[in-house]
């Protein structure tokens, strides 16, 4: 616990040439490593406050972004088939952005002022930006499915019109609503969600359209309403589901890389996380049956839909729940702030660099933490960049090498 | 002009006001008890000298008077004699106690040092920093940036998101889950408005808590640093000045800083605190590309012609 003074260089002084500044320009004290000393295991830090109720929110959030941006691509790209795609898309994003907009604003601590949240915008809170994306999201998705209804009543002129109309803002709108939430835990200090920049946010996007092709699916294929832009949905499904198992994958090998963190191991949600990969996995396997099942029984289809869903739920409960736990644990953060900033852009490092007689042991955690520290943020997001387009790319020409095959064996 | 002489002459005119007790406030005091004329438009913050500090703990109570703060945990908590824990939503001023007994590890010390005698003892508080996590954070608008260039909470705005907790690098501001908002040290300001200083910084007995304004501060705290290496002190360094750390990844700079004798990890501060709303364009950047790239996938795979899935459908139903 006694300083080691040894350890400690004595900072040079250099006296000012000129006459002004008056006062001797001091360099910067180089500090003995950290040992993994804490304030008696008090976090440094406070953990967030975030809840069920904000893991709830952010699974309908994407979801209703997801289905919105399905919907607006079925309804100009897709043919006649498509309309039962457009019609459940629209409602549900409507559905999603009602139930995530209040359950938000109950999530707040004094609930009755939400409507405060518009007084600014502020583009250096993505909460603020959040915000401004959901309102006049659910605004929008709100009056697209008031024209859906109109159509589905008769009016088909004037519903038709008022629902394209609007679901061009609201699909715009979508893919901010289904990203911004990953920026959003990132941008905090929390160790578990700031030591994953910038992932999070791609992570977020690939899981909102996959919940929500997940869930059309369910709710077209349990009307009986298999058209061909149903198998269409059904390779929309797996392929956004593979890039979020990419993702995921790419994000968990680089955590498992950077030395002394880890922070989701040593919290109570490793098992659950396992269970999301896992049930990802079993609904892209049921999927990948289902479109090679000639017979079309939806029932595959719409367990595989099922699994995708519960897991996307729970992973919404476990980053949640998981980021809260390690904003307690001090060693966390301190390694955080250590390790996975831009540590040579400060006067003080905060590992001296590798001394020749330091151990070496010392010695490579110290250039370690340099090296990662330096080039980690931006090396790894276009790092992640690559592994996300290069994917979904792949997957796509698997997707229709499979449709390819099959349409051949028939001829 | 007042860094060279510390702490500076008392003005003539404090011998107009004897009393003891005041019928009304003096105007200007904090000429008169830290030789600051606070005026609008200056940053002011705190130099907490914590090789000064005696562990009183006067900052804690004067703080808790003032501001009206409840109580709090009562208990004793085993960690010394720090009985508060950290900054909360109900604890603005924070007496943090290290005890570095030991000589060599495992062995106990029988001389005690005549500088500091084995103890730290540092008075935290609200960073007040130049670029604030909490108030870039804040989507109310609640957190704003005074005119004396300290960080506030607005009590009638703040509607609980509780976005500016996690977001703060320093573990400073928090909720009140009794009245539903978030609370954190003012730098007293109702008391600033008035031409006094901040209340833990009048009746600091040692002048551990030294108020005024930020530029003059560091020139004051480099002083200090100085002598005290001239002194052979040579772990005394400044927490929170421009280039230094706790002044890292973006925050550029702590209006409230201090002069620690230890890591900062010790005191249970980050060596190296990062702004968090620096890393959004990149993160919500990758974030649109991946959502752009899947609409796209989504609009290729829905444009299927017509007649090659109707075969398929077709074929499927026989």
């Amino acid at each position: 616990m006694h300083p080691d003074k040894s350890a400690m260089q004595r900072p040079t002084v250099r006296m000012a040439t000129a006459a002004p500044p008056v006062l001797p320009v001091f360099s910067a004290p180089v500090f003995p490593a950290y040992s993994g000393q804490t304030y008696y295991g008090i976090p440094p830090i406070k953990p967030s406050h975030y809840k069920w109720r904000t893991a709830v929110a952010f699974f309908f959030n994407g979801l209703a972004g997801g289905s919105q941006i399905i919907a607006t691509k079925a309804d100009w790209f897709a043919g006649a088939d498509g309309r039962g795609i457009v019609r459940t898309g629209r409602y549900l994003a409507a559905a999603g952005a009602t139930i995530t907009t209040l359950t938000l604003i109950s999530a707040l601590h004094t609930p009755r002022r939400w409507y405060n949240m518009l007084r600014i915008y502020k583009p250096t809170s993505p909460m603020s930006i959040g915000i401004w994306a959901i309102t006049p999201f659910t605004i929008f998705s709100v009056l697209t499915a008031a024209g859906q209804f109109l159509e589905d009543e008769g009016y088909s002129g004037a519903g038709g019109w008022m629902g394209r109309f609007f679901s061009l803002p609201s699909a715009a709108l979508g893919s901010l609503v289904m990203t911004y939430m990953g920026t959003e835990l990132e941008e905090t200090n929390t160790p578990l969600w700031a030591e994953a920049h910038p992932a999070m946010a791609p992570l977020y996007a690939a899981a909102g359209m996959s919940n929500a092709a997940a869930a059309l699916l369910l709710l077209i294929r349990s009307k009986k309403e298999a058209g061909a832009a149903t198998l269409a949905l059904q390779k929309l499904a797996f392929v956004s589901t593979a890039a979020e198992l990419g993702l995921g994958g790419a994000l968990d090998a680089a955590r498992r890389r950077a030395p002394g963190t880890g922070s989701l191991r040593k919290t109570r949600y490793d098992a659950g996380y396992r269970m999301v990969s896992g049930a990802a996995s079993g609904a892209l396997i049921l999927w990948l049956l289902d479109g090679m099942d000639r017979s079309r029984r939806p029932a595959a289809g719409m367990l595989a839909s099922l699994l995708k869903l519960a897991g996307g739920m729970l992973w919404q409960w476990v980053t949640v729940y998981a980021g809260r736990e390690s904003g307690r644990h001090p060693g966390d953060y301190f390694e955080y702030t250590r390790l996975h900033t831009n540590i040579s852009a400060t006067k003080h490092p905060a590992a001296p660099p590798p001394a020749e007689d330091a151990p070496p042991d010392q010695r490579e955690k110290a250039s370690a933490a340099v090296r990662s520290g330096k080039g980690y943020a931006r090396s790894a997001g276009l790092r992640w960049s690559l592994i996300g387009i290069g994917s979904v790319a792949l997957l796509l020409s698997f997707a229709k090498k499979v449709e390819g095959a099959y349409d051949r064996e028939k001829r | 002009m007042t860094s060279a002489v510390y702490p500076p002459a008392v003005p003539a005119r404090a011998r107009n006001h004897p009393e003891s007790t005041f019928g009304q406030v003096i105007p200007d005091e904090a000429e008169l008890t830290a030789g600051v004329r606070i005026v609008p438009g200056r940053n002011y913050g705190f130099f907490t000298d914590t090789s000064l500090c005696i562990g009183c703990k006067a900052c804690e109570v004067a703080c808790k008077e003032w501001n009206a703060l409840p109580a709090g945990d009562l208990r004793l908590s085993g960690h010394s004699y720090d009985n508060t824990g950290g900054l909360g939503a109900a604890t603005w001023r924070h007496v943090a106690f290290i005890e570095q007994i030991e000589e060599a590890p495992g062995c106990r010390a029988n001389l005690l040092k005549p500088f500091q005698s084995h103890w730290l003892m540092m008075s935290d508080v609200c960073k007040h920093c130049k670029r604030a996590g909490c108030l870039e954070a804040c989507p109310t608008g609640a957190l704003f940036r005074t005119e004396f260039g300290s960080v506030v909470v607005q009590q009638d705005i703040c509607n609980g998101c509780a976005y500016c907790v996690p977001s703060c690098p320093f573990g400073v501001i928090e909720i009140n889950f009794e009245d539903g908002r978030a609370h954190k040290c003012t730098l007293c300001y109702d008391r600033l408005k008035g031409g006094l200083e901040p209340a833990c910084a009048k009746t600091c007995p040692t002048n551990a808590i030294q108020f005024g304004p930020v530029d003059e501060l560091v020139t004051r705290a480099r002083l200090r640093e100085e002598k005290l290496h001239a002194a052979g002190v040579e772990t005394a360094y400044l927490y929170g000045v421009p280039d230094g750390a706790g002044a890292t990844g973006g925050i550029e700079q702590l209006y409230c800083f201090f002069l620690l004798l230890d890591r900062p990890e010790v005191y249970n501060l980050p060596v190296a605190p990062q702004l968090p709303s620096k890393r959004i364009p990149r993160s919500l950047g990758a974030g649109m590309a991946t959502a752009a790239v899947l609409a796209a996938a989504t609009a290729v795979l829905l444009a299927e012609s017509p007649k090659k899935l109707q075969r398929k459908v077709t074929h499927a139903s026989r």
